[in-house]
């Protein structure tokens, strides 16, 4: 019998990731990548408030932009609270790293695609090339390969037979 | 149309290739003492009150409060377009007929770039009283980002302004209403706001730099 594992739903991560933020942080319901996409090119940049904890109403807002610009406002017994001042801080670092690992997802995905669709085309093309029996077009793909390998192998000579000096 | 388009580009990488971390320090007025007026926060109405975490409007609300707010800064009726509120700030600052340089500044500056953006995308004040509007679908990111924060900064006085520029330079000004230097915990803060900022500037050109070789080592 095969036991198969669901896997957890979005909404169920999203809910866990609210239960465990800290007490007085605030969450923002722009999860997706999307949206926070939105938020930091189309609205200007990301709002972040942070409030003091002992319910005194004291906070600290930073907004923060697309190209890294920060504006903070806060007074300065909350930037004197070394508690407050740290979570906030926290609060802006974490949600940077979150957007920087998605942006490298997404990146991944696009060097990925492209280096499949190479060699698809690169497929494609030996394949047309060799049912039309013009099968010399190959040299095209084997030429500049075989142009690195000699490039390679000359330098690697020339170093080996120089370090033979040296030594 | 080719010189708005250079004008848009020198902006832009203007904005890329610098960091700005600005640290403004909201004061709050006194308690009320009975019998008498509620004293006023220090220097109405440049110093908005406690962060209130309103959220941010819509562009037109941001841009109209802007003019309104700029206007009563340098003076103009409903019809004072953006463009004039830039000149008088600018003559101000020249003949140094007001103390607030930094405001003055900032003024003149966001003036001249918010006429651009309304001339662009939108309608400027007119000389029937009607308010400035804009198209937000016309809006670049880099307009957006420019409105909202003129708007978050407002007419405050900055108290520690930071500028970092790509090719190192790193200058940091600190302002104050009484003349004091800001204190420790103010200044220790505002650093670690500029290391989240240059994190933030790093990581964004991490990522134009992998997008670029993806890219060009494709072709």
């Amino acid at each position: 019998m095969i036991r198969t594992r669901s896997l957890p739903s979005l909404t169920r991560r999203r809910v866990a990731q609210r239960a465990v933020a800290p007490a007085g942080t605030a969450t923002s319901a722009a999860d997706s990548l999307p949206e926070r996409s939105k938020e930091l090119f189309a609205r200007g940049g990301k709002l972040f408030e942070t409030r003091a904890s002992d319910g005194s109403g004291r906070a600290i807002s930073t907004l923060l932009q697309a190209d890294g610009d920060l504006v903070t406002r806060a007074t300065a017994d909350s930037i004197a609270d070394a508690e407050l001042a740290a979570r906030h801080e926290a609060q802006i670092v974490a949600w940077l790293h979150q957007l920087n690992r998605d942006w490298q997802k997404i990146e991944n995905w696009c060097s990925g695609g492209l280096g499949a669709a190479a060699v698809v085309l690169t497929g494609v093309d030996a394949f047309t090339v060799a049912s039309t029996g013009g099968a010399w077009h190959l040299a095209f793909l084997v030429v500049p390969a075989a142009a690195v390998a000699a490039i390679r192998a000359g330098v690697s000579m020339v170093a080996r037979r120089a370090l033979r000096h040296v030594q | 149309m080719p010189r708005q388009s250079a004008q848009e580009g020198h902006r832009l990488l203007n904005q890329l290739f610098t960091l700005d971390v600005n640290t403004v320090i909201t004061k709050v007025a006194d308690p009320p003492v009975p019998g008498q007026a509620p004293t006023p926060p220090d220097a109405p109405p440049l110093v908005k009150a406690e962060p209130t975490g309103e959220k941010a409007p819509s562009m037109q609300v941001m841009v109209q409060n802007l003019a309104e707010r700029y206007r009563g800064f340098t003076g103009g009726d409903e019809s004072t377009t953006f463009a004039e509120v830039s000149a008088r700030a600018t003559a101000a600052r020249k003949h140094r007929v007001r103390p607030e340089h930094g405001v003055l500044d900032r003024v003149a500056h966001n003036g001249q770039v918010l006429h651009d953006i309304v001339s662009r995308a939108g309608t400027p004040a007119g000389a029937g009283g009607a308010a400035v509007q804009i198209d937000e679908s016309k809006l670049t990111p880099s307009d957006a980002a420019t409105i909202r924060k003129a708007w978050e900064l407002s007419l405050d006085p900055i108290d520690v302004a930071t500028h970092v520029s790509m090719v190192g330079d790193t200058i940091t000004r600190f302002s104050s209403s009484t003349g004091a230097a800001p204190a420790d915990d103010i200044v220790a803060f505002h650093g670690q706001m500029v290391n989240s900022g240059l994190g933030e500037w790093q990581a964004l050109m991490g990522v134009v730099e992998q997008f670029l070789a993806t890219v060009f080592g494709f072709f």
